[in-house]
């Protein structure tokens, strides 16, 4: 039963991605993604219900002796998060690129990259890993690139090429691991030690595929991808990957040595600063939440490399609740751009009176990422802090806080700039799938915040 | 019933978001029974439990001792007085918004006094926060936001010191105490930065200098009634609440030079920007400001004498503040602005506010018999009692806190006569002055008004020994100078009828004559000496003129500071980030290309050049297997 949901849930995006290619028929495009997707939704729920109901345990999938698939809590928490926003965010691409004539391209690569997603996640290998980690990297170049304007394929290929060294050094260190343990499987290879340089290749892997320094140039300006794009890849799933193939390889499995574990909280804590920073300097609002993308990610990584149970289960609560108030943010700018075809801040204002739902949205989803109480940033960074404190790093426990008060200072810069202020433009809100699928996030996201057992409760660690 | 408390006021802030009509009678009912059942609450003592954050594995449990008790009927009753108060509010703001969030903020009040879990405390308390920034965005106009991101700044830099002081108490204490406000008994010397944090959250939540900046903005740009409530009464019982949990439970009671000096600061710096004030709104948010110095100074005394004289000082300031800001909102609502440069002369229009404002300024100038002067009386004793130890520190504070006292009462002598006594000579005030003074508006603020007088004359009786002895749970309070109240105040009524009658049967009337012009025209006019010009020379004397002209310009203000720091490292980082060296992408590719620049020789299109290459390669390639 738990085969066939897995691999139904795989293979049914796949026959999406196949009938997208080969139909003619415009209008089908959408709606075939959007089926899919929510078939695929449906059989990870199914799968998820009998896990977390305690019908199964732990579980692998394995062809002919190897093991496939690795199916517990963690898999499951994220992929249902990267599931159920992608499904929202393509009933929000319904609407904000229904003007434009590529659609075919658009879904096409669009259900690619969920499918690579979940094979991603699920994958109890480091080689499968890798191959479905190149095709998200694939996806991403092809649809940052969707508008087919020069200095977009640009930005692409850069977003491309930096992914790609990272992914080529973590190849060097999955070959390491290989030669060192003669195996890839993640249940062969817990609780051993990793050396420090298989570890470092594998970690220059994930922070280029997650934007942290010095890899972080790609995703400000992968920016000019459409924003469901940026949203989906750039803020809620796609960058996640990196702090999930973190959490599995150095969490899950492998013993990390202290020394790569100060590497990355450093680096963490440097991202988080440094981008926070950027972000204030900045005036493209897509650009702006890029770099708060990178900065929160840094919290997540520093969760992780903290390794006490309290920061782990915040950084996992964070890659959860950053998803939804992330992409809620980002849907927002995108429909402010979609209406005014503007995104420098400077340019916009007073806007909350021109759309007070998207701007209320906005607002809550920015006090989820600043981690106000009782927002669902909140517990995750409450927790990394107490785990630090835990692990007596007081004086980083001192920073994160006030990297936390950094973002308050960029989100409110946006928020005023954005929307309140003297009114720029006269146009109407109207009330479409757009404002509707930001103002789901939005309800998501306060929900994780009123009520996190949701989540807590289910990570299991 | 304890969660009834938070639900109450919730659930009438919902209903006055949703309903447009009978608002002022929905939240007269509402606030009414919010002050009773805090009232049955404090009769009625038990502690309630909350399971809504188990995942934490904690408690959260509704605290039931006085200290927490008290506060909250304190706020619940600011809360009625200022919901009877407002029958009529400005037509700037909409009413929906102006009475759900008192509710709000009255319900997260409620649970950030009566939560006796760090953790509640700490979210109920940023929840505050954004209410208050709520509150302001909504009441100001929407180029106006720049009040409300400078408060949320502030109050944020403070909540998150707080939050990390707190999840520092609860990893060095939470095992042997739990994560509850219960006598911890820490020492400071052995905890002076967690002892630092918690004090910066609670001093940031009642403006102490330097965190009082957004304050005077707020005051000026929202109506003067709500003002009075957040403002004048409920930052401070928050704010005093935290710092007598700090100093009282958490730590051992003991003597904070550092809090003491600021205290001293606070009063003196405050005062002095009061003194120069046109805007009556900001006039008294400087007030609000000053009178947290001797709050903080009695607490930071160590003494119980201090801590007494602080939180009484507490009551009697939220009492005389939100009936000094009730008037400035009646003056408002009457005359259409609050600007001193014009004069108003009120008095004989509306007597019975002037009667209050008169008791309300000389209460909170200290002037016996009035219940300002209790507190600070023994604010100075305790203060006295340190300098014995600590002469230079004691001495110094004592000085600043008694000029204040002073310089207090001469900026009220300035609002009282420039809104009251002075001739009105204002044309507008006299087109607007039509309505007479409403019982909704007269009633709230006597009842302020009887206080003041009760709490002063009785001062030992009700409030010392009914209300602080115990919320702070004292047994026994030693006062060293002696006052009686109630002896004092017959003579000072003696004193003013024996004067009266000297001045009816002994001083001899002016006599009034008319000018003898001879045939000139009459240029003699009534002498009018504008209320602005009241302490012109103070602001031009040395050093003081620097020191306005610096604080005018916002160079002593923290969020300026905050704000200039924050962009030279802007600045400076994304210099240094849009380099190509460091981007690794760009430098990468600017390298790759020059090297395959320089390589490019090497495909010159000559086919003797490749077979050249080819077989030096080869050669290469043998001497390597070879050797």
């Amino acid at each position: 039963m738990n085969n066939i949901l897995i691999l139904s849930s795989l293979i049914l995006l796949f026959i999406s991605v196949f009938l997208i290619g080969s139909l003619k028929n415009k209008k089908l495009y959408k709606f075939l993604s959007l089926f899919f997707i929510s078939l695929s939704l449906i059989c990870l729920v199914v799968l998820s219900l009998r896990f977390f109901l305690n019908i199964e345990k732990n579980f692998l999938l394995n062809f002919k002796g190897i093991n496939i698939f690795i199916i517990d809590f963690y898999s499951l928490l994220i992929i249902l998060t990267s599931v159920f926003i992608s499904l929202l965010i393509t009933l929000y691409s319904f609407e904000y690129i229904s003007e434009d004539e590529n659609q075919r391209y658009y879904y096409f690569y669009n259900t690619l990259f969920i499918a690579s997603m979940i094979g991603l996640v699920f994958s109890c290998n480091l080689i499968l890993m890798y191959i479905f980690w190149e095709l998200t990297s694939l996806c991403s170049w092809k649809l940052i690139k969707f508008y087919k304007k020069d200095d977009h394929i640009t930005k692409a290929n850069k977003a491309f090429l930096v992914t790609s060294l990272g992914s080529v050094l973590m190849l060097c260190g999955i070959v390491i691991n290989y030669i060192e343990f003669g195996s890839f499987d993640f249940t062969y290879l817990k609780d051993r030690k990793i050396s420090d340089l298989a570890g470092v290749f594998l970690i220059i892997g994930m922070i280029a595929k997650s934007a942290q320094l010095p890899f972080q140039s790609w995703l400000p300006d992968a920016g000019v991808a459409p924003t469901p794009v940026t949203a989906l890849l750039h803020a809620a799933v796609l960058v996640k990957i990196g702090t999930y193939a973190f959490g599995r390889i150095f969490n899950f499995t492998f013993q990390i040595s202290n020394n790569l574990q100060s590497l990355i909280i450093y680096l963490s804590f440097f991202t988080i600063f440094i981008s926070s920073f950027m972000a204030l300097a900045e005036f493209d609002i897509k650009r702006i939440l890029a770099y708060s993308t990178i900065s929160q990610l840094g919290y997540i990584f520093l969760g992780f490399a903290v390794n006490v149970k309290e920061s782990i289960i915040g950084a996992i609560f964070y890659i959860i609740s950053h998803a939804f108030a992330k992409a809620g943010l980002f849907l927002s700018a995108g429909i402010i751009e979609h209406e005014l075809k503007e995104k420098n801040i400077l340019k916009l204002g007073g806007l909350s009176k021109n759309m007070p739902i998207v701007s209320a949205c906005f607002f809550l989803c920015g006090l989820s990422i600043i981690g106000f109480p009782v927002f669902s940033g909140f517990w995750s960074k409450f927790f990394i802090l107490k785990g630090m404190l835990q692990a007596n790093k007081i004086t980083l426990a001192f920073l994160l806080i006030i990297g936390a008060l950094l973002s308050l200072v960029y989100f409110m810069r946006v928020y005023n700039s954005v929307f309140l202020g003297t009114k720029k433009y006269d146009i109407k809100q109207h009330y479409s799938w757009m404002v509707f699928v930001v103002a789901l996030l939005t309800f998501f996201s306060v929900i994780l915040g009123v009520y996190p057992d949701i989540i807590l409760k289910l990570i299991k660690i | 019933m304890g969660y009834l408390i938070i639900l109450i006021p919730l659930l009438a802030g919902l209903i006055c978001l949703i309903f447009r009509k009978k608002l002022y009678f929905i939240s007269l009912f509402f606030s009414f029974c919010c002050f009773v059942l805090n009232l049955l609450l404090l009769v009625n003592r038990k502690e309630y439990m909350i399971d809504w954050l188990k995942f934490l594995k904690i408690d959260i449990v509704l605290i039931s001792d006085f200290t927490s008790l008290i506060s909250s009927v304190l706020a619940s009753f600011f809360g009625l007085i200022v919901v009877i108060f407002s029958k009529k509010i400005l037509d700037t703001v909409k009413e929906n918004i102006y009475f759900s969030f008192i509710f709000f903020i009255l319900a997260f009040t409620h649970l950030s006094l009566l939560s006796k879990n760090l953790i509640l405390f700490l979210i109920s308390w940023e929840i505050l926060g954004i209410l208050v920034y709520l509150l302001i965005r909504f009441v100001t106009a929407n180029d106006e936001f720049n009040t409300a991101t400078k408060a949320i700044t502030i109050i944020s830099i403070s909540d998150f010191s707080l939050l990390i002081g707190i999840i520092l108490l609860i990893k060095e204490a939470s095992n042997m105490y739990g994560l509850y406000f219960t006598s911890y008994n820490l020492d400071v010397n052995k905890y002076p930065l967690i002892f630092s944090l918690l004090t910066i959250g609670a001093l940031g939540k009642i403006g102490a200098i330097p965190f009082h900046t957004w304050i005077p903005e707020t005051a000026e740009k929202i109506p003067s009634a709500l003002g009075g409530f957040l403002i004048g009464a409920l930052d401070k019982i928050l704010g005093i609440y935290l710092l007598v949990r700090i100093t009282k439970d958490i730590f051992i009671l003991s003597y904070h030079p550092f809090l003491m000096i600021l205290g001293g600061l606070t009063v003196l710096i405050a005062v002095f920007m009061a003194l120069i004030q046109h805007n009556l709104k900001k006039l008294l948010s400087y007030h609000a400001i000053s009178q947290i110095g001797y709050m903080v100074v009695g607490i930071s005394t160590g003494s119980v004498l201090g801590i007494v004289g602080g939180v009484f000082h507490m009551i009697n300031n939220t009492i005389y503040k939100t009936l000094l800001f009730l008037s400035s909102d009646f003056v408002e609502k009457y005359t259409e602005d609050v600007e001193l440069t014009k004069a108003k002369g009120l008095a004989k229009y509306y007597p019975l506010c002037f009667v209050f404002t008169l008791i309300a300024a000389l209460s909170i100038s200290g002037i016996p018999p009035f219940n300002g002067f209790f507190s600070k009386w023994l604010i100075y004793q305790s203060v006295i009692e340190v300098s014995k130890k600590y002469f230079f520190v004691g001495v110094l504070v004592l000085i600043s806190i008694m000029f204040g006292s002073a310089l207090t009462f001469a900026s009220f002598v300035k609002v009282l006569y420039s809104v009251f006594l002075s001739k009105n000579e204002d044309e507008h005030t006299n087109r607007v002055l039509k309505e007479k003074e409403k019982i909704f508006n007269v009633l709230p603020m006597g009842i302020l008004a009887i206080l003041c007088i009760i709490l002063g004359i009785f001062s030992f009786e009700i409030p010392i020994s009914r209300i602080v002895k115990p919320m702070l749970g004292f047994e026994k309070i030693l006062l060293i100078g002696e006052w009686n109240a109630q002896a004092a105040t017959y003579l000072l009524i003696l004193g003013v009828f024996i004067g009266l009658i000297i001045y009816i049967l002994f001083v001899d009337k002016p006599r009034k004559v008319n000018v003898y012009l001879l045939g000139e025209e009459e240029k003699l006019g009534e002498s009018y000496f504008p209320s602005t010009d009241f302490y012109l020379t103070i602001k031009q004397m040395f050093p003081f003129s620097v020191l306005y002209y610096l604080a005018e310009n916002k160079l002593f203000d923290i969020y300026n500071w905050f704000l200039w720091s924050l962009s030279f490292l802007v600045n400076g980082i994304s210099k240094v980030l849009k380099l190509d060296i460091v981007d690794l992408y760009i430098f990468s590719k600017k390298n790759i290309f020059k090297v395959a620049e320089k390589l490019s020789f090497l495909h010159n299109g000559n086919l003797h050049s490749y077979l050249s290459w080819i077989f030096i390669s080869i050669l290469i390639l043998f001497f390597i297997f070879l050797l």
